[in-house]
């Protein structure tokens, strides 16, 4: 994941790589790994930035990118599934406080 | 603590705790994670512990029942109180005693179970009384008219202040000599008009003659007070002084009274006595007679007379003998004239020695009528009739106290609405109900036939029992022998005072007493069926407690989990929020360039 990066292609290489990583890693809640990836993401973010001052994509490049945009939203979008994943859980302590209620001594 | 006080509680704890570690929490999303995760664990103890929490509270209720139940256990037992009627301390059918003397002015009679009911009349014709031994004449030391009056009372028993005297209703006024003599006092008191005042040697006592009136409110020398001329009577113009100046005072050493040996023995019991120089003292004496129990005498020393005064502290024309292994002739108590015999009580029962005269050394009779204690008091003036017949209520107050006793348990049993306490109440009802443990009884098949009733409350619900009084009456009348053997007969235990009045079998209440032993008697060997229960009570909270700190934990831990996985979650999504921010500009970038 650290490989110097020489053009764009390779960056987004790198970029789907490590996308891919995280969702492995959010299936596990591995999140301080995920930190740490979308921490090298950001650096993958940051070449591709000075790249393209230099360099105008291709169509395929394009394409690519927002392959890349989309996959990372449908990412984000997990993220936030874990969250409401524990408002459901709140949901079935409701229910149990219910029922503890209906138990007679 | 209430429930709804430990819920608030716990919610306020962990809410503390919970804002104290997670303020971070929600700074890099709009999401609320904090509040999130105060929810979620305020609801994770209260489906956890606060079940836990209301279980401990119903097992220490059902420990505090048990020993309310114990309380009226006891009370039961105490009313029972079989170890005192079996061994005839209390009565089971005490007798009554009725008598025409009913404020008891002349004669206390008591009875104990043993006595016959029967009819009589009394009469008290003399009271038994004490002998007395006192000394014959006064323990004392001669004076005469020349000796001087410091020596009275064996030395400095006697002071005379100087001042006023008034005889007669004139007042002459005394000033002390150096060393005045008995001479000198009869020569001022002659003094007065129409006076003769003479020292009497052989009774230690100043005679006056022509006297009217003797002392005056304002007379300042106590000569009349010091020679016991102030309280004596004036009879034809003749006085004489109570006190005997010869008389020895209590405080004089038996040593000076000529008294030599090392015991005084009165009525067989011996005393110890220290006859020496600095020894005892007259009062040590009395007081040592008087702390003996064996030499059974009271002693007093008359100090105006001089005498010592022994009382027998038994009734009767029983001799006090006084003998001593020195010589103890100076107190003059073996003279003849000092002893003077107690008397015999003497009365009459019109149903003993055909009425006739009866006595006794003591006011105090016993042995004559079977269970029947007389106490004379006084004579009497006639015949005091007497009846002695059974106190059927008592019997029947008995019993009732035990059924009251009985029912506030089994309410105590009801209101608790547990299955120990129907099993008690069950076990309880069984044994009142039930003669089929109670063998040789005949008269009677059921309790119900002896007046045992069941109330109903007004939910015709049993309600405890209460006794008939028409049916117990007859039962007590016409069978008491068969009562008995139903409520109390056991002959097999030896200290019962009533072996005629079961087969072996145990009576209804003492089966009840049993039964209630056998739940709270920490001396039987299964150590009381309570103590067993509220030692698995106590197990069971400790295992509550236990369950509830490791549910506390449990939940700790899960806080902490929670707090770390939102603020993990929340920075994932604020750097996915940024990072797709920047691609979607290099987007915008590459397409503005292309274009």
């Amino acid at each position: 994941m650290s490989a110097k990066i020489i053009n764009f292609n390779q960056a987004l290489d790198q970029m789907e790589i490590i996308d891919s990583t995280i969702a492995n890693l959010l299936e596990n809640e591995a999140y301080a790994e995920i930190i740490d990836a979308m921490n090298k993401r950001l650096g993958l973010i940051s070449q591709l930035t000075k790249i393209k001052a230099n360099q105008d994509l291709s169509e395929e490049m394009k394409n690519r990118l927002n392959k890349i945009f989309n996959s990372a939203s449908s990412l984000q979008a997990k993220v936030k599934l874990k969250m409401d994943k524990i408002s459901e859980r709140l949901k079935e302590r409701r229910k149990i406080k219910t029922q503890n209620k209906k138990i007679a001594y | 603590m209430e429930q709804n006080n430990i819920w608030q509680y716990l919610l306020e704890r962990k809410y503390r705790r919970v804002v104290a570690n997670v303020s971070f929490l929600g700074l890099n999303s709009s999401f609320d994670s904090n509040s999130l995760v105060r929810q979620l664990v305020q609801f994770e103890t209260q489906a956890r512990i606060l079940p836990l929490e209301r279980k401990k509270q119903q097992l220490e209720l059902e420990s505090n029942s048990l020993n309310n139940v114990i309380s009226d256990i006891n009370s039961l037992r105490t009313e029972i109180n079989y170890n005192s009627i079996k061994t005839g301390a209390d009565s089971l059918a005490p007798k009554q005693v009725s008598s025409s003397d009913s404020s008891k002015e002349f004669v206390n009679i008591t009875t104990d179970d043993s006595a016959s009911i029967q009819s009589f009349n009394f009469e008290v014709l003399k009271l038994a009384t004490n002998t007395v031994r006192k000394s014959s004449s006064a323990i004392k030391v001669d004076l005469t008219g020349a000796s001087p009056i410091s020596d009275a009372n064996f030395k400095s028993g006697l002071t005379l202040s100087d001042g006023t005297v008034t005889i007669n209703g004139q007042t002459l006024t005394y000033s002390e000599d150096a060393d005045p003599t008995v001479s000198d006092i009869e020569d001022f008191l002659t003094s007065f008009s129409g006076v003769t005042a003479t020292y009497n040697e052989s009774t230690g006592k100043f005679d006056l003659s022509g006297v009217t009136s003797l002392g005056s409110s304002g007379d300042s020398s106590n000569m009349l007070e010091a020679l016991g001329l102030n309280n004596a009577v004036i009879n034809a113009g003749n006085v004489t002084g109570l006190k005997n100046l010869e008389a020895v005072r209590a405080s004089t050493e038996l040593a000076d009274l000529g008294i030599t040996g090392t015991e005084i023995v009165i009525n067989g019991a011996s005393i110890a006595i220290n006859t020496s120089a600095g020894g005892d003292t007259l009062q040590d004496l009395i007081t040592r007679i008087n702390n003996s129990s064996s030499v059974k005498v009271k002693a007093a020393y008359d100090s105006l007379s001089g005498e010592l005064i022994l009382s027998n502290t038994d009734t009767g024309a029983l001799s006090i003998t006084v003998s001593s292994d020195g010589d103890v002739s100076a107190l003059n108590l073996n003279n003849p004239s000092s002893e003077t015999l107690g008397s015999n009580a003497e009365f009459t029962i019109s149903t003993l020695n055909g009425g006739e005269t009866l006595v006794s050394n003591s006011n105090t009779v016993t042995g004559l009528l079977e269970g029947v204690t007389f106490n004379l008091k006084k004579a009497t003036t006639g015949p005091v009739s007497v009846t002695i017949n059974e106190d059927s209520s008592a019997y029947k107050d008995t019993v009732k106290a035990i059924v009251a006793r009985t029912n506030t348990l089994l309410n105590r049993l009801t209101s608790n609405n547990n299955s120990f306490g129907r099993g008690l109440s069950s076990r309880i009802k069984s044994v009142l109900t039930n003669l089929a443990g109670v063998n040789g009884v005949d008269g009677f098949t059921s309790m119900i036939e002896i007046g045992l009733r069941s109330n109903l409350n007004a939910d015709g619900k049993f309600s405890g029992y209460a006794i008939n009084d028409e049916l117990f009456d007859a039962a007590f009348s016409s069978s008491p022998d068969e009562l008995n053997k139903i409520l109390w007969g056991n002959s097999d235990d030896p200290d019962s005072i009533y072996p005629g009045m079961s087969n072996g079998n145990k009576g209804i209440l003492v089966q009840l007493l049993d039964l209630m032993n056998s739940y709270v008697d920490p001396n039987i060997p299964t150590n009381g069926i309570i103590n067993q229960v509220q030692d698995s009570i106590s197990n069971q909270i400790k295992t509550v407690n236990s369950s509830i700190q490791r549910a506390e934990v449990s939940i700790e831990a899960l806080e902490i989990r929670m707090i770390r996985q939102f603020a993990q979650l929340d920075t994932i999504n604020a750097k996915f929020q940024q990072q797709q921010a920047a691609i979607s500009g290099l987007s915008a970038m590459s397409s503005g360039g292309g274009q």
